[in-house]
Order: C-alpha cells, then sequence, then structure tokens
C-alpha cells in the first residue's frame, strides 16, 4: 500500500512538467498570424472592387461626355452649318446694309443729305452740320420778321432738327460698328469650342448691353424733337393769344 | 508541520521532480517563444505570393485602365473642350469690343448743341445735360422759351387745357430724354467694365458675368419701354393738338373739315 502511494506521488509529479510544456505551447499566436493575413487579403481584394466600379463610373462620366454632352460629330455639324449661314447671308446682308440712301435733287438739300448719310469718321460733322442746315431750311427770322417767342421757338426747332441729324450720323457709325463687332464674333464661333463658346456669348450680350445704351441715346433724341414739335405747336397757339386777344387766331394764321 | 515539510524537501524523489521542472520550465521559455509562429518563412512567402497576385489582377489591372481613361478624359477636354488657344483668342474679341465701345462712347458722347439765342440755348443745354437734377429747371426755361399759358381773357379754356398738356408733355419728354441719357451713360460703364474682365476671365467663370451683362439688359429693356411711353405720350398729345384745332374750327365755322386745310401750320 505504502509502495502504491510513492508511485502516484512520482506520477503526480511528472506530471507537472508535462503541463507546463502544454500551457507553454504557441499554438495560438501563429494561429492569430494567419487570420491577419487573410484578413489583409480581404481588405486588398475589397480595393480591388472598388477600384473596379470607380473605373466603371469614370468610363460611364467620359462615354456621357463623348457621346452624350459633347460628341465630336456634332461639334463639326455645327461650325459647318455656321459658315453656311455665314456664306449664305453675311455678303448680301452687308450689301443691303451699305444701300445708298441719297435722294435729294437740289444742290443744298444734296449737301446737307450726304452729311446727314456721310457716317461719323474722325471728323466731327457738327461743324459743318449748321451752316448745311441753312443753307438747306433757311437762316432765323429777324426781329422785325418775327416776334422773339416766334424766333425763340424756331431757333429751339432747328437746334433740335440738327441734334436728330447729327446723332443719325453717330448712329450710322455706332450701327456700322456693331455690326463689324457682331461679324467677328461669328467668325470666332465658326472654330471656337463649346468650352469657349460662353467666352463669346458673354461678350455678345455686353456688346448688346453697349447697343442698347446707344438706342437710349437715339430715344433721347427722339424725345427731345417730340418734345420740340409739341413746343412749336403750343407756341402757335400762344402767339395767336398774345397777337390777337384770341388763340383761335393764331391756330389758324394769327400768329404771324 | 516544519517537520513534515523538511522531510518532503530532503526526500530524493521530490528533488528529482524539482530540478525536471525547473528544466521543462527553462526549456520552454527559451524555445518555445511567439517568434518561432511569426517567422515561419515559407507561410510568408506564401502570403506575399498570393498578395502579389491578388493586387495584381484586383488592382494594377483595372488602375491600368483607370489611369488610361483618365488620360483620355484629360486630352478631351483640353483639345476639344478647352483648347487655349480659343479660350486666349475669345479673350482677344473681348479686347477689340472694348476698344470698339470706347470708341462709339467718346463720338456719341459729342456736343450737339447748335441753338443761337440765349433763351433756347439755355433749354438746350439743360436737356442735353445728361444730369437728372435740371429736371427741376426746365420747366422755367421751356416757359422762357415757348411763352407762358394763355390766360382765361385771351383764349378760351379748350385750347388753354390743349397748351396746358402739350406744354406738360413736351416738358416731361424733355425731362425723360434728360434721364435716358444719363441711363444711357452708366449702362456703356457698365458694359465697357464687363468687357474688361472678360478680356481675363476663365471660361468657367464666364457665366457669372453673362448673367450680369443678362440682368443689365433686361433692366436696358425696361428703360426702352419706359421711353417708348414718353413717346407715344408725346405723339398722342401731338395728334391731341390737331384734334382741338379742328373742334375749334367746327365751333367757330361749323365745318370741322375747313379747320383740316388751315391746320398743318398756323400763319402759312
Amino acid at each position: 500500500m505504502a509502495r502504491i502511494s510513492k508511485i502516484t506521488k512520482r506520477i503526480a509529479l511528472g506530471c507537472i512538467p508535462l503541463a507546463t510544456l502544454v500551457l507553454l505551447t504557441p499554438k495560438p499566436q501563429a494561429s492569430a498570424q494567419f487570420d491577419i493575413f487573410t484578413a489583409v487579403l480581404g481588405t486588398v481584394t475589397g480595393m480591388g472592387g472598388s477600384i473596379k466600379q470607380f473605373n466603371a463610373d469614370t468610363a460611364e462620366i467620359q462615354n456621357l461626355q463623348k457621346q452624350i454632352l459633347y460628341p465630336v460629330q456634332e461639334f463639326n455639324n455645327i461650325q459647318s452649318n455656321a459658315t453656311s449661314v455665314v456664306n449664305a447671308y453675311r455678303g448680301w446682308m452687308n450689301s443691303v446694309f451699305g444701300l445708298n440712301l441719297a435722294s435729294a435733287q437740289t444742290t443744298s438739300g444734296q449737301a446737307l443729305e450726304r452729311q446727314m448719310l456721310s457716317g461719323f469718321t474722325s471728323t466731327n460733322p457738327s461743324a459743318q452740320m449748321g451752316s448745311l442746315f441753312t443753307n438747306a431750311y433757311g437762316s432765323l427770322p429777324t426781329p422785325l420778321q418775327a416776334t422773339q417767342s416766334h424766333v425763340q421757338a424756331i431757333d429751339t426747332g432747328d437746334a433740335s432738327a440738327q441734334a436728330g441729324m447729327q446723332m443719325s450720323v453717330m448712329a450710322d457709325s455706332a450701327a456700322a460698328s456693331t455690326v463689324q463687332l457682331a461679324n467677328s464674333l461669328e467668325s470666332q464661333a465658326l472654330t471656337t469650342s463649346p468650352g469657349s463658346a460662353p467666352q463669346l456669348e458673354a461678350q455678345a450680350l455686353a456688346s448688346e448691353l453697349n447697343s442698347m445704351a446707344i438706342e437710349h441715346k437715339l430715344l433721347a433724341t427722339q424725345l427731345r424733337a417730340e418734345a420740340t414739335r409739341l413746343g412749336y405747336k403750343g407756341a402757335e397757339f400762344k402767339l395767336g393769344a398774345t397777337n390777337g386777344s384770341n388763340a383761335v387766331q393764331g391756330i389758324f394764321g394769327g400768329a404771324k | 508541520m516544519n517537520k513534515f515539510f523538511t522531510k518532503v524537501v530532503s526526500n530524493a524523489a521530490v528533488k528529482q521532480t524539482g530540478v525536471i521542472v525547473v528544466g521543462c520550465i527553462g526549456f520552454g521559455l527559451l524555445t518555445v517563444s511567439p517568434a518561432k509562429g511569426q517567422f515561419d518563412t515559407a507561410a510568408i512567402m506564401g502570403f506575399l505570393t498570393t498578395m502579389n497576385e491578388t493586387m495584381q489582377s484586383a488592382m494594377a489591372v483595372p488602375m491600368q485602365i483607370m489611369q488610361q481613361v483618365n488620360s483620355d478624359m484629360a486630352t478631351f477636354t483640353k483639345t476639344a473642350l478647352y483648347p487655349l488657344q480659343q479660350i486666349q483668342a475669345a479673350q482677344g474679341i473681348a479686347t477689340q469690343g472694348l476698344h470698339q465701345a470706347e470708341s462709339m462712347q467718346g463720338m456719341i458722347n459729342i456736343s450737339t448743341a447748335s441753338a443761337k439765342l440765349p433763351s433756347p440755348q439755355q433749354l438746350e443745354a439743360a436737356m442735353l445735360s445728361k444730369d437728372p437734377n435740371q429736371g427741376a429747371n426746365i420747366s422755367a426755361l421751356y416757359q422762357q422759351t415757348y411763352g407762358a399759358l394763355p390766360t382765361a381773357q385771351t383764349a378760351p379754356s379748350s385750347v388753354t387745357l390743349a397748351v396746358d398738356m402739350g406744354d406738360a408733355v413736351a416738358m416731361a419728354s424733355m425731362k425723360k430724354a434728360i434721364a435716358l441719357d444719363a441711363l444711357a451713360d452708366s449702362e456703356m460703364t457698365v458694359s465697357q467694365q464687363l468687357m474688361n474682365e472678360l478680356q481675363t476671365t476663365a471660361p468657367g467663370n464666364v457665366p457669372m458675368i453673362s448673367a450680369q451683362a443678362e440682368a443689365w439688359i433686361l433692366q436696358a429693356h425696361a428703360y426702352t419701354q419706359s421711353g417708348t411711353a414718353q413717346l407715344l405720350r408725346a405723339q398722342s398729345a401731338d395728334l391731341g393738338y390737331t384734334g382741338a384745332s379742328m373742334k375749334l374750327h367746327s365751333t367757330l365755322t361749323g365745318n370741322a373739315a375747313g379747320g383740316m386745310f388751315a391746320l398743318p401750320v398756323a400763319g402759312h
């Protein structure tokens, strides 16, 4: 019995180193390393999938740009059509725009007309306009020929008429300049790219604003002319009333 | 207790076992380290090979395709959509437009004054002043040039009313002309400012200038409509004068038709 107990003790003591070896075995660590390898491979594969998707999206955008938004063949068609429009209209329109309008028959009338239709170069036509206008329409009445009010009304009317004529010369010149710029823009549009076309459009818009400003100047001149016309008529009524104590006479000739 | 412990320690079997245990622990600590698992060369090489193959197939090939697509898009954008030469050419047109606009402004603002007598000269100067404040002086200058309204003793009320309306519309037209001149100057200034910007603006930002120009053009259309409305009033007042003359003639003679032939210019 004592011997059995001794053997048992020895076996028990012998198990201790075995238990220690089992505890210190590195198996769990090695298993963790291989899990990380698998995870890294999974991540790389996932990134590859994302790149493929990104690539597919980019190719789709490229296709959209080249085939739907900016098809190159269409550029060429548009430019070709624009060239046809230029060839068909520009020369004809310029010739119509430059038609000779002169129609006066007398010498003085022709001189004034020539000045009015001359266009503005580098010389201010205003200096010559006064004498040409007087030659065509006569001088102001003298104090012996008309009342001061009458003469003043005529002077204002003549001044307004001359201003209108001068403004028409400048307007012709401005119009020619605007047509020239419009032709330049159109010519540039024949070769421009879709990305640069908005630049030309913006330039056309800015020039349109300038053109409208000139129209406003002309409208202002037109308003002054119309105002002077009304002034003439009012003056006739007033003069008739003053001269004959009856405005009605002014309407029918009392305002001499 | 101490006796028992001393007896156990002095036992030879226990001593032998202790030596074995200490030896095993030492052996375990020295040989079974985690480093043996990490530097398993064969496993690592296998992993690296697999990873290289995976990166080749899953990443390198698609990235090469992507690079090609991006390069293609860059070429298309640079050569077809936004060629630098076309951008610069469009900016050059802006320079041309600016010079023409400046030239036009200089020309259109040349004085057109030509009245000879003092009163008409003053009225003309006010009308051509482009100064909206001059509108306040128009009434006095107009009356100084064209005379005052007839009195009740010198004209029937219908005549006075017609003259009053005609004069009022004429003066309003003169004031509107001054306003339009002033507005036109502002429009020219802004137009030139926009053209100046267009000389250097990038194509991507150009629509912002277009939007501003469009807004000004819309505003300019409104001024045109307003000026045209005043012109209509002036032409209507002119027609009113003609009608008033015919009515007066018919009142006096019982025959309006006679008035038609006496109307064009009084005194002729």
